[in-house]
């Protein structure tokens, strides 16, 4: 065991200058950490907790298709989607709040329900349990909706980067937000380029066939969760 | 000198030192994580994903 030496204050003292430096380099090292600390929460903390978060949307959601709610209430899951080619589905919060956004993708109020003509629009976070990789998904690849009673297949037809301004992306018609809407769309959006907020990254899909739930899951999620 | 000032008022000897600073190091990573983290990236403009708002 070391000795413990009986301390005066004289111990402590050093030049004026020497210690304002130690404690500049005190603060900068408590930053320094700090900033690393925030960056892992970004990159790895905010991803595990929606991903937490997800397990108990999922579980209400059944809870609400089993009790006949599907009306959409903000805040409350109304829908869910599956995009086999990133092997993920997701449980859709109604509402694109922070605290909505917390829990998964979010549905813009008022856009269309899956399967109706207009667009359905669906925004979610850029990191890792969310829409990290939607930037994969291209012309043709799948995108399904699930409700209480049905299945809905869209198709990608085109994937886009826009001003976080350009609001007609989710209009109900994206191609001509003047015109009434002649087809059933999805449309994905998120942040571009990861971790920054200057662009949008925007996937627009097509639905191309439904079919009820008592038909069975569609065979483009044979193999996948 | 928050450092040494905060080591001065530990309690206890070099061990209770090392276990008490690491219980406090714990706790102020866990309010971070769980409660300021949260609230500061609510506010920063990193991931902002929707049009419009």
């Amino acid at each position: 065991m070391e000795q413990e030496t009986p301390r005066h204050a004289e111990d402590d003292w050093e030049p004026s200058g020497r210690r304002a430096a130690r404690a500049v380099g005190e603060v900068m090292l408590t930053l320094g950490l700090l900033l690393l600390l925030f960056a892992a929460y970004a990159v790895y903390g905010k991803a595990w907790q929606i991903e937490a978060a997800q397990d108990g949307v999922a579980a209400e959601l059944d809870e609400r298709w089993a009790a006949n709610e599907v009306r959409p209430v903000a805040g409350q899951p109304m829908a869910r989607i599956h995009i086999p080619k990133l092997d993920r589905k997701w449980a859709v919060v109604e509402g694109v709040d922070q605290s909505d956004l917390s829990k998964g993708p979010g549905h813009y109020p008022r856009t269309a329900q899956p399967g109706e003509v207009g667009n359905v629009a669906i925004a979610g976070h850029r990191i890792s349990s969310v829409f990290w990789d939607i930037d994969h998904l291209h012309k043709g690849d799948t995108i399904v909706a699930e409700t209480k009673t049905g299945w809905f297949v869209y198709k990608v037809t085109r994937q886009r980067l826009v001003r976080p301004t350009q609001v007609e992306v989710i209009a109900p018609n994206p191609d001509d937000e003047n015109r009434p809407p002649d087809k059933a769309m999805l449309t994905l959006t998120t942040c571009n380029p990861k971790f920054q907020n200057w662009q949008r990254l925007i996937v627009h899909a097509e639905l191309v066939r439904e079919q009820a739930k008592s038909a069975g899951r569609p065979a483009e999620l044979k193999g996948h969760p | 000198m928050i450092y040494p000032w905060i080591w001065k008022r530990l309690p206890g000897r070099t061990f209770g030192k090392l276990v008490s600073a690491a219980v406090l190091l714990a706790v102020v990573v866990l309010l971070l994580w769980y409660v300021v983290f949260p609230l500061v990236d609510g506010v920063l403009p990193t991931d902002d994903v929707t049009v419009g708002g």
